[in-house]
């Protein structure tokens, strides 16, 4: 009888979050001035790294240290040209890197992000962003970078210890909280700190990385065309990455498969992962040193960001919120979880994944036990109604110019409709074995991954597509939310030259749910009632704080 | 002196590049010390030589010779306009093979360079 209530008569609360206050701006200077300094030892032997290397970075740091020790951040840009005529953006050819032909210099590729340094610095951090260029125009070299970056943290320790070292003598003596690290990486730079936090947890005395963050990463371990690196991962970390949508260097974002896996390995350390899938914005900006990777600057359906300064203002939001949040105590989670709309200078729409770690959720329906589509992970029934469906993997993709770059580890229901009839298209499922009830009181969110397929079932739109959610107790007691605020609703796919599928977190608060025992619940439904047409992809169905 | 096989077509849009690319291919065998993982003497160096400067990327250049794929490369020239795959001697390469240039899986970058034939 559900099934056949009309779209024009289902009612429930309507949840968004159009009078919750933005998240407040994490991006305005602090109140400690700021001093920077350079280090640079060149060609020298660092362990993993078969050629000689240079050590060479900046160092943004609160002038007056007597209240330290501040916790640090280091920064690691992406492959990219070496060498330029000096005081010019040409690039020239480099020799074996990093030596440049005579007549021009070596690129400040790492001062890129100086626009970062400089304003976390004032909040209290020390942050260095470090030089690659002696691994740049080389193949692959994930590993190398992870290994640029536990030697930088090597000399950290040094400068650190009490009696100092050279360049700085006594300078950061004992003013770096080497418990307190976070890392932050660019393009192949982001692979790079994923490869050194996970070679550090391999050492015998590692160095306490707290948070890690990245910008339009690389992921080689899973899928590269031909030479590959192992697979880096980031469980027991607060993780983030930020995914540019008009993104033509990395046009597969792949980044996002560091999320996929991320929020699906059990960890000791539950710690959040997010994904920001931002709209508008290219890979290169980011960095003030490089050169927008696309001189036409295009986006498919959405205006590009044609100024450095914009996309700048919003990487900074990210990125400052999160490690003053995960390294620093502070709160701007609601920039990531999406729970409260960002400030102002965000003004590009974002889609956003957020989840607490795989620890701490209660995970409904993943589409990947033995018995899926039809038994859920908690043992209970799942049924698909009133849509045709199949449950994918790496199969997922389907037609050009759509396109779905997840993670080979996620699977999903790829639902269509309508179907003869016309009823509502309701995805079914139970939370205990043989129908019985769960206790769901504990949890404060319903959440669900779900993206939209680039199908003419689906009609377009920035927003095209919301669902509601269900749930009945086990008197029978139902109460319904609609999923339809910003935050909520589910894009139709976009992307640079193809549209991607990017599966967004939907959350919904349980305190929309009123009149059933939330101690009791017996099913969670979601009901595809935002579109008569339409088409999804859906998996990772949970509970969650 | 080995004999070396040149030849010059019009590739289409050179991937980030709005204008046109021109790629000339020379296919020779490896130097002695040119590259260290080439260490079979029918080692191959499959030069690439643009009008225009290689960018370089998050992806890497892959050149893929029927269906083998190289990725041992190095860029080179005054503006990073040569870009020179190595093979290590034991691929099948087949003579009249496609020769495609691409970077990573990015498939609006891909480049049709000529057919492969050895040099002789």
């Amino acid at each position: 009888m559900n099934r056949l209530i009309s779209y024009f008569f289902l009612i429930g609360a309507s949840i968004g979050f159009a009078q919750t206050p933005p998240t407040a701006d994490p991006t305005r200077l602090g109140p400690l001035e700021v001093n920077g300094a350079e280090y640079r030892m060149n060609s020298i032997h660092v362990r993993g790294i078969p050629w000689a290397t240079d050590v060479w970075g900046t160092v943004f740091f609160p002038k007056d240290l007597s209240r330290s020790p501040y916790p640090s951040v280091i920064l690691l840009h992406g492959n990219s040209a070496i060498c330029r005529i000096p005081n010019t953006r040409t690039t020239a050819g480099s020799l074996i890197p990093p030596a440049c032909p005579q007549g021009t210099v070596q690129i400040p590729n790492h001062a890129g992000y100086d626009y970062i340094a400089g304003h976390l610095a004032s909040h209290g951090y020390i942050v260095a962003s470090i030089n690659a260029n002696s691994i740049n125009a080389r193949a692959n070299a994930i590993s190398e970078r992870g290994r640029l970056v536990q030697e930088h943290l090597r000399f950290w320790e040094k400068w650190n210890s009490e009696t100092g070292a050279e360049p700085f003598g006594r300078t950061f003596a004992g003013r770096v909280d080497l418990t307190r690290i976070g890392l932050w990486g660019h393009s192949r730079g982001g692979e790079g700190v994923r490869a050194a936090y996970e070679f550090n947890r391999q050492e015998r005395r590692p160095f306490a990385i707290k948070a890690l963050m990245e910008l339009g990463p690389v992921d080689f371990g899973a899928f590269n065309v031909a030479s590959a690196n192992p697979v880096f991962n980031v469980d027991n970390v607060p993780f983030s990455v930020l995914l540019p949508v008009c993104d033509r260097d990395v046009s597969d974002t792949s980044g996002m498969r560091a999320f996929d896996r991320g929020v699906r390995l059990p960890e000791s350390n539950p710690s959040p992962k997010s994904q920001i899938y931002l709209w508008g914005s290219n890979h290169n900006f980011s960095n003030l040193e490089w050169n927008p990777e696309d001189p036409l600057l295009r986006c498919i359906d959405y205006p590009v960001i044609t100024t450095r300064e914009e996309q700048v203002d919003m990487v900074q939001v990210y990125t400052m919120g999160f490690f003053r949040t995960y390294l620093g105590g502070e709160n701007f989670r609601s920039l990531f979880s999406g729970d409260a709309p960002p400030p102002p200078q965000v003004w590009a729409q974002t889609t956003l994944s957020y989840q607490e770690s795989a620890s701490s959720i209660l995970s409904v329906e993943g589409f990947s036990t033995e018995g899926s589509p039809k038994l859920n992970n908690l043992g209970g029934d799942t049924t698909i109604s009133n849509a045709r469906f199949i449950v994918c993997g790496s199969n997922c993709n389907e037609e050009l110019p759509g396109d779905w770059y997840h993670d080979n580890i996620v699977r999903a229901a790829r639902l269509e409709w309508p179907v003869p009839g016309f009823a509502m298209p309701t995805i079914s499922m139970g939370l205990g074995k043989d129908g019985l009830p769960r206790d769901i009181s504990t949890y404060t969110h319903f959440a669900f991954r779900a993206a939209a397929r680039f199908s003419p079932s689906n009609p377009f739109g920035f927003a095209s597509q919301s669902v509601s959610v269900r749930l009945v107790d086990f008197d029978g007691k139902l109460s319904i939310v609609k999923a339809s605020g910003d935050a909520q609703r589910i894009p139709y796919p976009t992307g640079s030259t193809f549209r991607r599928s990017v599966l967004k977190t939907v959350r919904v608060p349980l305190s929309g749910f009123q009149g059933i025992d939330l101690k009791r619940v017996a099913r969670a439904e979601i009901l595809l009632d935002g579109q008569p047409t339409g088409s999804l992809y859906l998996t990772e169905v949970y509970f969650t704080n | 002196m080995h004999r070396r096989q040149l030849f010059t077509l019009l590739a289409p849009a050179l991937l980030l590049r709005a204008s046109e690319a021109r790629i000339r291919v020379r296919i020779q065998a490896t130097r002695k010390g040119k590259s260290a993982a080439a260490n079979d003497s029918r080692s191959l160096e499959i030069v690439l030589i643009s009008n225009e400067p290689f960018p370089i990327r998050a992806l890497d250049p892959v050149l893929k010779v029927g269906d083998v794929y190289l990725d041992n490369y190095r860029f080179s020239g005054e503006h990073n306009e040569i870009l020179t795959f190595f093979t290590l001697g034991n691929e099948d390469l087949r003579p009249g093979s496609l020769m495609v240039l691409q970077y990573g899986n990015d498939r609006p970058s891909r480049n049709e360079v000529g057919n492969f034939s050895a040099p002789q």
